[in-house]
């Protein structure tokens, strides 16, 4: 299926230097025609680094990036036909809401005819008609960012570059223009090509996400696989809350695997290919995936006591001291089924499905 | 409630307190001046320098007309001292395009610098500031007159067969003003671009402007403001300056600022007429200022 589509960005083992420091190791990456991509890391890890050589402020070191197959990096940033939505906006104040979008227009020499009627249907698309005529500073946020996006989709670029533009927003806002921007792609047909430092906004939106970390490019993957099947540690500690242990292979048959932990303290999983007995693995356990028993149920279940709880509305978090001193971070749901918040020093027994245990690589 | 009252009460005294010494000081060395060089235009005048406190328009009607050698005769409009300010308004406003010409580029390229470099060419600018103006024209003069080694070093590499006559022209004088004026452009226009967010241009770009329509259509009228300050403060010192005029221009290049000058000095001059001469100056200078401040107003509104 993803090799069918038409690849809009490719980045073939790019490098970028800056001086002595290397922003970007060498990344490959495929984003497809007509999709929401996202590239998600914490500040500094590159993901505007690669976001900009796209749109044409930084020079590739070394690799390349085809834009439907064509060289393009040969090109200055006003010959490409790729549009950015800047992080601050960068809606130019002397101008009105009406001239910013016109502008890009104006500059690709569009007829007078044209650009009216392509700046009013934008307008029109996010609702800043009765605004045309006001400057940058007299919108609010949203409205602003709104029009930074319209002004960057007016002229129709093969791929609209997003960098971070949500983070100025407060969350109520930030929330409805999640929605907004996923529409805005779906309609339009435009690559949107997302850079976030937020894993929330990145699962929401993304149809494909990009995990980087230092320069790298950890993992790709769909929201759910990502999340899900994270490759290595950083990835699982960057998207989610996280239990990650480390344990050694105690066990193993066709079914299941058995890890241990600590002393008296051995877990049971589906079974890994690869793994062989005594090797020392970290083992992934996403907290909502732990269930918390009544004590007696089961007497081979696990047990702790609670240390610490967090009441966060929609669930709890506990922190749940297990033998071995080991801390697990578990999340329960406020559902139908607690009544009343455990408290602390409570001994309560665990449970999980034997496939909620992850191998992270090393 | 009261609490706050009283607090309101107490600062709103402090800031009184805190105001004087700037009033006290614009009261001194503005208000009184101006004040005195308009009584003192509507005196009559004394033949050794001063004047006589007898309420007169004579200096102002020296300046528009002439009525004779004795003053008998019908007035006809006094041509000599329009044209010398009209004269001045025009090298003025050379001097100005000239520092915008090359202070602009030279402001632009400083404030692109590394930040840790741009104080070092800041410092270059205003280091010709710590040598006094006069010696600097005077520095200027000797540089360009006949037998100055402009001239020479020409024509010893066989250039030009003889100098090029610099010295007494209105060239002369533009180029005194340029360069004791320059810094005025380059300093404000320096701190506007210094603080224009270059992700306009980078916006810019972004939306197919090349460089010629990033600079016209969003650098320029974002700093604006700068080039309009460097532009008042080149143009109006220019417009009264006397040094430059003197020593560089010769008599044929007189501007207003001589033309006072001459009037407070030694005992040939005439303390109502420079007034006089003075009061028109500024009078022009603030009704430009208006205009400026009233488009700039508009420009804000829409």
């Amino acid at each position: 299926m993803e090799e069918s589509q038409s690849v809009a960005i490719e980045f073939q083992k790019v490098v970028k230097k800056f001086g002595n420091f290397t922003a970007i190791h060498n990344a490959n990456l495929k984003i497809n025609d007509n999709e929401f991509f996202t590239l998600l890391g914490p500040s500094g890890c590159g993901k505007t680094t690669l976001l900009r050589m796209v749109a044409g402020f930084e020079d590739v070191t070394e690799g390349n990036i085809l834009l439907f197959g064509q060289k393009f990096m040969h090109l200055p940033p006003n010959k490409r036909s790729v549009n950015t939505v800047f992080q601050q906006y960068a809606l130019f104040p002397h101008m009105t809401v009406y001239e910013n979008v016109a502008f890009g227009l104006r500059m690709k020499g569009w007829s007078k005819g044209n650009i009216d009627t392509t700046v009013r249907e934008m307008l029109d698309l996010v609702r800043l008609t009765p605004f045309a005529e006001r400057k940058p500073n007299q919108l609010s946020g949203g409205q602003q960012q709104r029009a930074a996006l319209v002004r960057a989709i007016a002229p129709k670029p093969k791929v609209l570059l997003l960098d971070e533009p949500l983070s100025a927003l407060d969350l109520k806002l930030r929330q409805a223009m999640r929605m907004e921007l996923k529409q805005l792609q779906k309609e339009t047909g435009i690559t949107f090509v997302f850079v976030t430092h937020d894993q929330e906004e990145a699962l929401a939106m993304s149809d494909r996400i990009a995990v980087m970390s230092e320069g790298v490019i950890q993992q790709i993957g769909k929201a759910q696989q990502i999340y899900e099947g994270p490759k290595n540690e950083i990835v699982a500690k960057f998207i989610g809350e996280t239990n990650i242990l480390d344990a050694s292979v105690v066990g193993l048959n066709k079914e299941e695997t058995k890890y241990r932990i600590a002393e008296d303290f051995i877990i049971t999983g589906e079974s890994v290919e690869g793994l062989t007995k005594n090797q020392n693995v970290k083992i992934l356990l996403r907290p909502e995936k732990i269930r918390i028993t009544p004590l007696n149920v089961n007497a081979t279940a696990l047990r702790g006591v609670i240390e610490e709880s967090m009441y966060l509305g929609t669930d709890t978090e506990y922190q749940v001291k297990v033998s071995g001193g080991v801390i697990l971070k578990i999340r329960d749901q406020n559902g139908f089924e607690r009544r009343e918040l455990i408290s602390l020093g409570s001994h309560i027994g665990l449970s999980f499905s034997k496939d909620s245990i992850r191998i992270l690589s090393s | 409630m009261t609490q706050v009252y009283k607090q309101k009460r107490a600062f709103d005294s402090l800031r009184i307190w805190l105001l004087l010494p700037s009033w006290v000081t614009i009261g001194i060395f503005l208000l009184i001046p101006v004040g005195l060089m308009l009584v003192i235009s509507f005196m009559t005048k004394e033949f050794r320098g001063g004047v006589i406190w007898e309420l007169s328009l004579a200096a102002y009607d020296q300046f528009l007309f002439d009525r004779g050698l004795f003053g008998d005769e019908p007035p006809t409009i006094q041509w000599t001292y329009i044209v010398i300010f009209l004269r001045s308004i025009v090298q003025a406003a050379i001097a100005t395009f000239f520092c915008l010409l090359i202070g602009f580029p030279t402001a632009f390229f400083i404030a692109t610098r590394d930040s840790r470099n741009r104080t070092f060419w800041i410092f270059l600018v205003t280091v010709p500031y710590w040598v006094n103006l006069l010696i600097r024209t005077v520095s200027l003069k000797f540089l360009i007159r006949d037998n100055g080694p402009i001239n020479e070093f020409m024509i010893s590499l066989g250039l030009i067969s003889e100098p090029l006559g610099l010295i007494n022209t209105n060239l002369a004088v533009q180029l005194g003003l340029f360069y004791s004026y320059l810094p005025f452009m380059v300093l404000p226009i320096y701190a506007s671009v210094e603080r224009f967010n270059f992700t306009f241009s980078e916006a810019a770009a972004d939306l197919y402007a090349d460089k010629w329509s990033t600079l016209r259509r969003i650098v320029l009228p974002i700093v604006a403001p700068g080039i309009a300050a460097g532009c008042i403060l080149v143009f109006i010192p220019s417009l009264g300056a006397f040094l430059a005029p003197d020593l560089l221009g010769g008599a044929k290049n007189f501007m207003i600022g001589s033309l006072i000058e001459e009037q407070f000095k030694g005992n040939a001059g005439n303390w109502p007429f420079g007034a006089a001469a003075s009061m028109i100056l500024l009078t022009m200078v603030l009704i430009a200022l208006m205009l400026y401040t009233r488009q700039q107003a508009k420009s804000e509104l829409t």
